[in-house]
């Protein structure tokens, strides 16, 4: 099974982040992928997001032979940067299979 | 070959209604009745004939004689070649009843029919069979003490919202009737149920599955065929771009592409690479609008080492990286007016220099040059140098907003449930009406790229055979309420749509056909044939063709 942590997004670099923020606006912003042992990946935005909210990162690589794919990830909220922009910590999406797991809404 | 096949039935079958009006009684029992025609499928076989009499085995003086015999070996011969059949494989209706007694009784009535029940007393093991998608169709009695036969109704299109449930009761009232068919039910069905109405629900019901599988593997066909290197798209301005994109791609040197953000700008480019003659050299993109100027041309031109801090080594440039193949510059519009003039340089005469290097090198590139921005207010703005403009709009295609091409939504979100269900790990068949309606209803601001992530969020939430309100991304779920505010809003038909949206763009314009047909995203040609479907003179007017 496939999930955000088996495709791709090992490496940091310039990532394009996709989702609605807080006020349920679309938005892309372009942002530095993060990663350390402590916080894991993680990006800065602009925008704040809802609690859970998630979002779509998809690398930017100049020279790769194909499109590359958004990888969904839940986004948690982290702090603000000095420049007043937020920063998250990006948590693996698994994807729900049965549906006796979850509450039906 | 299926319309000779249909005709052939309707004849078969009259032609059987007159003459076993002429048998004795034993074998007009096993009449074919016009309603247990089937529909034509390719992929189902006669595997078990339906009807023992018309089995190529039975002896032939099971008849009256070799005349009739023969016709039916003959229509028997035919009907197994063109028809198909049993549409009752693919449906098992569930049982719901607590009284034994007429449980068993309508079990044993649809297993003559054909079907293969399930029954059950228990709500719980109903509601499990629906989850797991083995029945999409219940009969639930009123006997039901716990739960409510509404509750379970509640409770079951909860769990699937295409499941057909049908309430039995034997208090039949117009009220509850009503009551039943506005909550969800499927029909409200009278105790004793009246036999010849319960077949024709299961068959009608049997065929309607049996024709959404054929209608989606048509879909797969279709959704395979209208694919163009990756980009999906049946409207009319779709078409035109993949046609005008076939032509220029053997022939440009520089294209410029006008679109709002998430339309497919990188997709485009790539398809243009790809069936360019340079398609086996490499092809760079570079966003330039992620980058500060000095990275950016480091980025475009190269560096050689000590150039500047942190260059500690000589790097090539992504001009140089793509020499004989192609560049694709992203919001092209977004660089600085320096930047601008280095571009200039490499488009006037093929040279680079890479940062901190004395040496001038020659490049040859193909240029793909995409914005979101209108590039002309641009230039008499003064953030867009004019002659860089007219360099890189010498060829120039619009790709039109996902807003304007609603159309393509329904081959879009098949296109991204494959890819999703594929991805995940799922099998998610398609939407709910109600879930197709909220998306066609959505203005998309953010393009193909918010419609592909809002299938990826559904396909990740969804848990049953189809995404419905609730998978989709909350303020989508609100949509439909927000909607109702809309006082100008009218159900009219995409066609009106069309119409009146022309004549309103057209207006703005003055008339100016090129213009407005510009603003609408479609070819010149296209508008005219829009304009004489919809009974308007097309002779071209002074304005219009001055334009």
């Amino acid at each position: 099974m496939a999930n955000s942590e088996t495709q791709s997004l090992t490496q940091t670099g310039m990532v394009e982040v996709s989702g609605w923020d807080e006020d349920e606006v679309f938005f892309v912003e372009r942002s530095e992928l993060g990663k350390d042992e402590h916080a894991g990946k993680h990006v800065t935005l602009k925008r704040m997001l809802s609690e859970g909210a998630i979002i779509f990162v998809r690398p930017i690589q100049p020279t790769a032979l194909y499109h590359a794919n958004p990888i969904p990830y839940e986004a948690e909220f982290v702090g603000c940067s000095p420049e007043g922009n937020h920063q998250f910590r990006l948590n693996g999406v698994l994807p729900r299979h049965n549906r006796q797991d979850y509450t039906v809404n | 070959m299926a319309h000779f096949g249909s005709n052939f039935l309707h004849f078969f079958a009259s032609s059987y209604d007159a003459l076993s009006n002429r048998l004795p009684r034993k074998f007009q029992e096993h009449r074919f009745h016009a309603a247990e025609r089937v529909p034509l499928s390719e992929e189902s076989t006669l595997a078990r004939p339906r009807f023992p009499w018309l089995s190529p085995n039975r002896p032939k003086e099971h008849l009256f004689g070799t005349t009739v015999a023969s016709l039916w070996d003959m229509a028997y011969a035919t009907y197994k070649s063109v028809v198909v059949s049993p549409i009752q494989s693919a449906l098992t209706p569930c049982i719901l009843d607590d009284d034994p007694t007429e449980r068993d009784s309508l079990a044993h009535l649809i297993t003559d029919m054909g079907y293969e029940p399930a029954s059950t007393a228990d709500a719980e093991e109903a509601l499990r069979l629906i989850r797991t998608g083995r029945c999409r169709l219940v009969f639930a009695s009123t006997h039901l003490e716990n739960p409510d036969p509404f509750d379970f109704l509640d409770r079951a299109l909860r769990c699937d919202p295409g499941v057909h449930v049908m309430i039995m009761t034997a208090q039949y009232t117009l009220e509850g009737a009503l009551e039943a068919i506005r909550r969800g039910a499927a029909d409200f069905l009278p105790k004793p149920l009246d036999h010849v109405r319960l077949k024709r629900t299961l068959d009608d019901l049997a065929a309607l599955y049996d024709q959404r599988r054929r209608v989606r593997s048509l879909e797969e066909q279709l959704l395979k065929d209208l694919e163009f290197h990756g980009i999906v798209g049946k409207s009319p301005a779709m078409l035109e771009v993949f046609d005008f994109t076939r032509k220029v791609a053997r022939h440009y040197t520089i294209v410029l592409r006008l679109c709002q953000t998430g339309a497919g700008k990188e997709l485009v480019a790539r398809a243009i690479h790809q069936i360019s003659p340079v398609s086996q050299q490499r092809l760079a993109v570079c966003n330039c609008s992620a980058m500060v100027d000095t990275l950016l041309e480091s980025q475009l031109f190269g560096h050689v080492r000590g150039a500047f801090t942190g260059a500690t080594d000589t790097r090539p440039g992504l001009f140089e990286y793509a020499n004989g193949g192609t560049v694709f510059l992203d919001e092209v519009g977004e660089t600085s007016l320096p930047m601008q003039a280095k571009l200039l340089r490499v488009i006037q005469n093929r040279e680079i220099q890479r940062v901190g290097s004395p040496e001038v090198k020659q490049v040859n590139v193909r240029l793909i040059a995409a914005t979101n921005r209108d590039l002309r207010a641009e230039v008499l703005s003064g953030r867009f140098r004019e002659d860089l403009f007219y360099r890189l709009s010498s060829i120039q295609i619009r790709i039109p907003s996902l807003a304007e091409r609603l159309e393509d939504i329904p081959l879009l979100v098949q296109f991204f449930l494959k890819k999703y269900n594929d991805s995940y790990g799922k099998n998610i068949a398609g939407l709910t009406r109600r879930a197709q309606t909220v998306l066609l209803q959505h203005p998309w601001p953010g393009n193909v790229r918010e419609l592909e992530n809002v299938i990826s969020t559904a396909c990740i939430t969804a848990t049953g055979d189809f995404i419905d309100i609730s998978d989709l991304p909350e303020h989508l779920q609100h949509r439909s309420t927000r909607l109702a505010g809309d006082e100008d809003w009218r159900p009219l038909s995409l066609d009106d749509v069309r119409k009146v949206h022309i004549q309103k763009v057209l207006q703005m314009c003055n008339g100016n056909r090129l213009r407005a047909a510009q603003i609408l995203g479609i070819g010149r040609t296209s508008l005219y044939r829009y304009l004489k479907r919809d009974g308007h003179d097309v002779r071209p007017h002074s304005s219009g063709a001055a334009a």
